[in-house]
């Protein structure tokens, strides 16, 4: 593969992966209204211990469901501290973020990589890819077509059962929970339960989608997680911004799509000649303001330009 | 059905010096087929007493029994099994994001929420058409619109409509009209009296509008200062007039020493 077609293809894969982990930060921050900011620490625990255990022989498909379960229980965690301890939330999330760092480096001593890039959860689908053709190009497409066929499978049974809990009564409670709390109670929901429940999809997400981009990568290390909320955060954002806040349905289509959007916008940046990689959080932080304030610039705009409209025919009238 | 005793609250202030004794140990019972209205000055306690009996505020001492339940010390959300409410702002009685069937289908579920059933079936949305149609709201055929679109009226008369789904208990209305423009409310009102004729819930009302507090209702109760001070029922009731309840009224308040009425 070039330049080029990496440039096409990479941004893909990031989306997906990504993709997931914006998924569960809506959750959290749409769904139940709460800006849990230990996704900064849940995401790189995921990741360096899903190599971990890979490296220890569990199976990679294992490791993955282990992370998850770790990163529900965190959730927890932050929930309980939040809804028990009356701890708020937002400071929850950065004890937990906090907390999370010295596990992180405990596990990965700084910095970890597979010992064997074949053992991971992409790897039964590239080989099988592998064998149509010999040809030495092939390899890379084989690898990049089965790990995007994966991770779209993943994605897609993510998003069906998201759609699908958050239609049962159960979803639904949650979800009133996110929004009106007093009426909530009053219908018989049990609004702590249902942010402990809504805070343990939140994590789990977000851990399945470190396993998975540490697993893609094969190496993972303390800085793994640098700018995780920003960049769920600003696919969700930027998820918005093209589709509105319409139907869950909706809601969800966009963030996915959010996803493949934000990486090429990151990667066509990267492309730049002499961009320094280093200023990579300095622009993910000036993005996601652009994110913002675009959409509200451009209805200020044409707010103002049916005022003038309006202005301009009642003078018409007037004479 | 609903009896309570000596029913005590003081609020304290964060630094404990100033308390206030909001309820004076209040007694009263309602019965099978009562339409209780309750009315009284600001800081007369009858919001509170509304609130110890759904749950919202814990009181200090005394019991709420209903069917020989003590449920003084159960939690909010377990309440609401039994007891159904509607709150003065309609923001708060309904989820503005989500869609009318939502908001109904979550009302229409209160004894099973951790459950993992799809909320919308087909047979709960006929069973939504046709209550919602009995109340010729208009809204029969947008169900699945969001509730923000709606008036604060039709909002009201959706969450009145939500807190007899499963018939509970007790229905408690907390000036559930005092939002809405009087036309709105007096149809809201009028929702009010159907739905509880038809259903036979148990109600109790407080509002401000004594009009209101003599033409609906069996049951009539007046608080001030934490305490009932006048009671009236039955016959009486069906002969009480505005004039002789602002008589009433006043006569109360003309007691109070003066730094209390300004």
């Amino acid at each position: 593969m070039n330049q080029i077609t990496n440039f096409l293809t990479e941004p893909l894969l990031l989306g997906l992966i990504w993709g997931i982990l914006a998924l569960g930060v809506f959750v959290a921050y749409r769904v139940l209204d709460i800006a849990d900011l230990s996704v900064e620490g849940v995401l790189p625990l995921s990741a360096v211990l899903s190599l971990f255990l890979i490296n220890n022989g569990v199976n990679p498909f294992l490791s993955v469901l282990i992370c998850v379960l770790v990163g529900g229980i965190c959730g927890v965690i932050v929930a309980c501290m939040h809804v028990y301890l009356k701890i708020p939330s937002l400071l929850s999330g950065i004890i937990m973020m906090t907390g999370l760092f010295s596990l992180v480096v405990v596990v990965s001593k700084g910095h970890i990589t597979l010992d064997n890039m074949n053992d991971t959860v992409f790897n039964p689908l590239n080989s099988l890819l592998l064998k149509v053709s010999s040809e030495r190009s092939w390899i890379a497409w084989a690898n990049f077509i089965g790990t995007l066929i994966l991770s779209m499978v993943i994605m897609g049974i993510v998003c069906i059962v998201l759609y699908w809990f958050f239609g049962t009564q159960l979803g639904l409670s949650i979800r009133a929970t996110g929004k009106n709390k007093i009426m909530s109670r009053a219908q018989g929901i049990d609004d702590k339960l249902m942010e402990i429940i809504g805070l343990a999809i939140s994590s789990g997400l977000v851990a399945l989608s470190g396993a998975l981009l540490a697993q893609y990568q094969g190496y993972a290390s303390s800085t793994t997680g640098k700018g995780t909320i920003v960049i769920g955060l600003a696919i969700i954002f930027l998820g918005e911004a093209i589709f509105g806040r319409g139907s869950f349905k909706l809601q969800l289509t966009s963030i996915v799509v959010g996803g493949f959007i934000y990486w090429y916008i990151i990667d066509a940046i990267l492309l730049i000649p002499g961009f320094d990689s280093n200023l990579l959080y300095l622009l993910q932080a000036v993005l996601i303001v652009l994110i913002l304030t675009i959409p509200y610039i451009i209805k200020k705009i044409k707010e103002r330009n049916e005022i003038r409209i309006i202005r301009e025919n009642n003078n018409v009238k007037n004479k | 059905m609903l009896k309570i005793s000596n029913l005590h609250k003081t609020f304290r202030s964060e630094n404990g010096l100033e308390n206030n004794h909001v309820l004076k140990g209040i007694d009263l019972e309602i019965d099978e087929g009562d339409f209780l209205t309750i009315i009284g000055g600001n800081g007369s306690g009858k919001t509170t007493l509304l609130n110890c009996i759904c749950g919202v505020v814990k009181p200090d001492s005394g019991d709420i029994i209903i069917d020989n339940n003590n449920i003084t010390k159960l939690k909010e959300f377990k309440r609401a099994m039994f007891i159904g409410r509607v709150f003065q702002d309609p923001m708060q009685g309904t989820i503005p994001e989500m869609t009318i069937i939502e908001n109904l289908s979550l009302a229409n579920n209160r004894a099973n929420k951790i459950s993992l059933r799809w909320s919308m079936s087909n047979k709960e949305r006929e069973f939504f058409k046709k209550e919602v149609k009995y109340f010729d709201l208009g809204l029969e055929n947008r169900l699945d619109d969001r509730m923000k679109s709606l008036s604060g009226g039709q909002r009201q008369s959706l969450t009145l409509l939500m807190a007899t789904f499963n018939k509970p208990k007790l229905l408690l209305l907390d000036e559930h009209t005092a939002a809405l423009d009087p036309k709105t409310a007096k149809k809201v009102m009028q929702i009010t009296k159907d739905i509880v004729n038809k259903t036979k819930i148990p109600t109790i009302m407080i509002t401000h509008n004594m009009k209101d507090a003599i033409e609906y209702g069996n049951r009539l109760i007046m608080m001030k200062d934490g305490k009932i001070i006048f009671r009236c029922e039955g016959k009486e009731k069906e002969q009480l007039t505005v004039d002789k309840l602002i008589k009433k009224f006043n006569e109360e308040i003309s007691e109070l020493p003066d730094s209390m009425v300004l």
